[in-house]
């Protein structure tokens, strides 16, 4: 990454205490993440993937500061978010916003679309005359794709799509440099999906919008993001250039993956190789010793199981965190 | 859909059970008359003795004959719905807004004081409800204002509860997320969306809380510890009517049977406003 | 072409809501031959689901109704002109079984998984024992791959994960011995590993049992990889019918070209633009009699808004089957 990043993550922690009783006594801790390290350049896109339970998610909110973190840094501009007051954290907060994942439970359903967009756009204080705000939430309105009419409409009387492009407006009224989108488009319809998908490329080029998207459909973040990591019980096994997931994947996670989603192109699919994964994610509660992934690993090894891997950055822009991935693809390439 | 279809769609799930529930309004619209315009209604005083006309049997003059003391017994219901109203509305609307407001703080701030309010309730819930009604029923003295206190008091548990509950799961909800990230004001998060998003079910609450806030009040004048004599109320009229229930039965059932049915109805009324109003319940009657 | 399993034929059904009446299936008819696995695929409130539901005759009267259809199931009439024929307790969940997107509520939450097993199995077959039953739920569990059957019989269904609730729902169909095995978007609530691990199971189970299987979702991909044939529907009707190749590599309805351009193709060289087919499907309720998908039909002739909802016809002479005046002419030489 040759550019001052936007966004940088250092050693993000967050682990929630499990407690018991009215005394509160800890009796373990979810490592939901642990450790997790990352940067974004601004007008890029970077890709969070991975299974339920793999701390995606978690990590998008810890940036925003909805969860506490336990350590770790997460820089905008240079500024270290975690450690700032409350009241610096609230000067910055609307330059990061966030997509939703559920269209219907990301909108007041007593609220109209335009009240919507416009309890925002206020909220920065700035004095404006109706006149201008109105100006303002028809021009949003415009630029997600939706009519001006559109805007006296409340949740209800729109479909799947009209709302996460709603959504979508109301996190572009605080004119955001960088939008955290949490799956916002698995909870769409295939033929809307790819509306909302290009909407999002149209708004990046445009506005020059920084994206962490975080999903678990490889396909839609290989075809948005120009990074990926990949995630796995609260790490990242391994970071790549989109083009090369699904062409050069080295972790033997990100392989299985990969050969786990089913491809729609019927003869690629009818040709291509699958490695089937024994067993489930493993809860976060009682995280495997070693590395995480080594119960699941049908290439596991002894020193998997004690030792935990660190990440490997023999290709600075292809970091794996893997003991054997050498070993492993010098016999597939084989 | 319009405004003018949700109206329509609101009165068929709110009148889905039928006949019982357009007999259960119009009871209801009966009682708030009969509360209202009691005066007018009747040509005695409630509390006018007339020992000729003791235990006199239903006539003309006295529709539902007269009591021990010769007061007619149409006017004691009538004046007795005024009493019933009044004390149930007031102390829900207490109770309501006092279980609301402490609802909201234990939800919204969820620190030491929320276990605070919450550790409370527990208390409360831990004795029975009439009980409690009764302790602070004798402790503020025997009044209407005494009596409104010691029922809003007595209901507080299950307003803050059920506030709780909503708030808790409001403020997890996405679009009041993405509110705080744009920085708009606490303040304003909460009367703008927490409160609108919480009305209709505390609405529902409420109509329910009613009729059972009036079986109570009753329950303490029949036992003598609510309005004191010589108010009409309908619990003590049963209480005074009961010693006479082979001779002259009308004493004690009428009271009583009013009681009956405005409690029924506004049961009914209480849950056919969830239906109209929570989506999840509608139609699956 | 195998021997006909089931067999359905112009199904409709209507669900009647105050003030309007939807449409939810509308002229449905689709077979499936023994030892195939056949997929219905559409977006979601296209039907899909509901005519599963209507074959089994588990759609909810009032509001909804079974208008018309004939359905045949092994040789036995289950639905004639919409009205029931057979038993339905014969074969539901004896030798149709059917698998559902959420598998926490398709078993009871208050009973051990054995003692469902005990329930389903005896209720199927009259005189069987309980500890037959709970014997051969226990092979049932180990034969779909849960390993400490026995102890998992004694499990609550809360006590498992979501891949292992959907492994005991196909143990049902396993005990049962099911002929026909429909799943509704069995995987859709699962990771991508589990997806693939539950999938392979029902083909091994598939495979050893003889038996069929309708997929039912909106998972392209899942389609390519594992079914045979495939029915695209759209807003209750079949647009498109065919065999996988045909459907995805060759499609002719404007719907199903325009899903297949609209997902995202992880192919190494493709990173071009999505077309995502504009506007959103139609509401049930507020259908004419011109086709369903001609507001956002990107290939519409002049003549499409004049002429009648297009019929499902064969294509060519290999089962492939279209609904659009596209190929009127075509279709009619």
């Amino acid at each position: 990454m040759k550019n001052d990043p936007i966004i940088k993550v250092e050693n993000l922690k967050v682990h929630f205490g499990l407690t018991k009783g009215i005394a509160k006594k800890r009796i373990g801790t979810v490592k939901a993440v642990d450790g997790v390290s990352f940067s974004v350049e601004r007008g890029k896109t970077i890709g969070i993937v991975g299974e339920s339970g793999c701390g995606k998610t978690t990590t998008g909110k810890a940036i925003l500061r909805m969860v506490s973190s336990s350590g770790g840094k997460v820089y905008f501009h240079n500024q270290d978010v975690l450690a700032m007051k409350r009241k610096e954290h609230d000067k910055i907060k609307r330059k990061i916003q966030m997509i939703f994942q559920d269209p219907y439970g990301s909108l007041d359903p007593r609220q109209s679309a335009f009240s919507i967009i416009k309890e925002v756009l206020v909220a920065d204080g700035k004095k404006r005359t109706s006149e201008e705000i109105t100006k303002e939430v028809n021009e949003l309105l415009v630029m997600v794709g939706l009519s001006e009419e559109m805007g006296e409409r409340f949740p209800h009387e729109l479909s799947g799509g009209q709302r996460q492009r709603i959504g979508i407006a109301r996190a572009l009224a605080c004119h955001p440099e960088v939008i955290i989108c949490d799956e916002p488009v698995s909870a769409l319809d295939v033929s809307i999906q790819a509306q909302i998908i290009n909407l999002l490329e149209k708004l990046q080029r445009e506005l020059g919008l920084t994206y962490i998207f975080v999903a678990h459909d490889l396909a839609v973040v290989r075809h948005i993001a120009d990074y990926v990591c990949i995630m796995y019980l609260g790490n990242i096994v391994e970071m790549m250039d989109s083009d090369e997931m699904f062409t050069k994947p080295l972790h033997p996670y990100t392989k299985a993956l990969i050969s786990a989603i089913p491809v729609v192109d019927y003869h690629l699919e009818k040709t291509r190789k699958r490695i089937e994964l024994e067993g489930e994610i493993p809860s976060p509660i009682n995280r495997p010793t070693g590395c995480p992934f080594h119960p699941r690993c049908p290439y596991a090894k002894d020193k998997c199981a004690k030792e935990a891997p660190v990440m490997d950055t023999t290709d600075p822009n292809h970091p794996v965190c893997c003991f054997y991935y050498k070993d492993l693809n010098k016999e597939t390439s084989n | 859909m319009t405004r003018k279809d949700k109206i329509k769609q609101f009165r068929t799930t709110f009148f889905s059970r039928g006949i019982i529930s357009y007999l259960a309004v119009a009871f209801i619209v009966l009682f708030l008359i009969a509360a209202i315009f009691a005066p007018i209604l009747t040509p005695y005083k409630p509390n006018d003795m007339n020992l000729r006309n003791s235990l006199a049997t239903p006539s003309i003059k006295h529709l539902l004959g007269c009591d021990l003391h010769g007061r007619d017994v149409v006017t004691r219901l009538l004046y007795g719905a005024r009493v019933s109203l009044v004390v149930s509305v007031f102390s829900c609307i207490i109770g309501a807004i006092m279980g609301m407001a402490l609802g909201l703080i234990a939800g919204y701030t969820n620190g030491p004081l929320s276990t605070l309010i919450m550790r409370y309730v527990d208390v409360q819930l831990a004795i029975p409800p009439m009980l409690f009604t009764i302790t602070i029923g004798i402790l503020v003295g025997h009044s209407i204002l005494g009596l409104i206190f010691a029922l809003s008091f007595g209901m507080l548990p299950s307003y803050i509860r059920l506030m709780y509950g909503l708030v808790l799961s409001l403020k997890q909800s996405d679009y009041i997320t993405a509110l705080k990230f744009a920085n708009v004001r606490t303040s304003k998060i909460i009367v703008r969306h927490l409160l609108p998003n919480a009305f209709p079910t505390m609405m529902v609450t409420f109509t329910m809380n009613l009729g059972g806030t009036i079986m109570l009040e009753s329950t303490l004048s029949f036992l003598g510890i609510g309005i004191q004599q010589p108010t009409a109320t309908w619990g003590s009229m049963v209480a005074d009517g009961y010693q006479y229930i082979f001779d002259r039965p009308m004493l004690a059932f009428a009271p009583g049977l009013c009681l009956l049915l405005v409690v029924l109805a506004f049961n009914i009324a209480g849950d056919s406003l969830r239906d109209a109003i929570d989506p999840r319940l509608r139609g699956k009657l | 072409m195998g021997e006909r399993l089931l067999d359905c034929k112009n199904l409709k059904v209507s669900f009647f809501m105050t003030g309007s009446t939807v449409q939810a299936v509308r002229d449905v008819s689709f077979h499936v031959d023994r030892n195939e696995v056949v997929a219905v695929v559409g977006e979601s409130g296209c039907g899909k689901s509901v005519t599963q539901m209507s074959i089994m005759q588990l759609i909810q009267t009032p509001p909804g109704k079974i208008l018309s259809g004939d359905v045949t199931f092994d040789g036995i009439e289950l639905l004639r002109g919409g009205k029931p024929i057979a038993d339905m307790n014969q074969v539901r969940g004896n030798r149709i079984a059917m698998i559902f997107q959420e598998p926490m509520t398709s078993l009871n939450p208050v009973f051990k998984i054995g003692n469902q097993f005990v329930d389903v199995l005896r209720a199927h077959n009259k005189g069987m024992s309980k500890k037959e039953a709970w014997a051969l739920g226990a092979k049932a569990l180990d034969e779909v791959g849960i390993p400490d059957a026995e102890l998992r019989m004694r499990n609550y269904p809360f006590e498992l994960s979501g891949g292992m609730r959907q492994r005991v729902l196909i143990a049902f169909a396993v005990a049962c011995q099911a002929d026909l095995i429909i799943a509704d978007e069995p995987t859709t609530a699962l990771d991508v590993t589990v997806q693939a691990q539950v999938m392979e199971l029902l083909m091994d189970i598939k495979k050893k049992n003889n038996s069929s299987i309708v997929i039912v979702t909106h998972n392209l991909g899942l389609v390519s990889r594992y079914a045979d044939r495939i029915y695209v529907m759209y807003a209750g009707q079949i647009v498109e019918s065919g065999t996988s190749e045909q459907i995805l590599t060759d499609p002719k309805h404007p719907y199903t070209k325009g899903l297949l351009n609209a997902v995202p193709q992880i192919q190494a060289d493709k990173k071009s633009d999505l077309v995502p087919i504009e506007g959103a499907p139609p509401s049930l309720a507020k259908l004419d009699d011109r086709c369903a998908f001609l507001p956002r039909c990107a290939m519409k002739c002049d003549s499409c808004p004049s002429k009648a909802s297009p019929v499902l016809r064969e294509y060519g002479t290999d089962g492939h089957m279209v609904a659009c005046h596209l190929f009127d002419e075509e279709v009619a030489k």
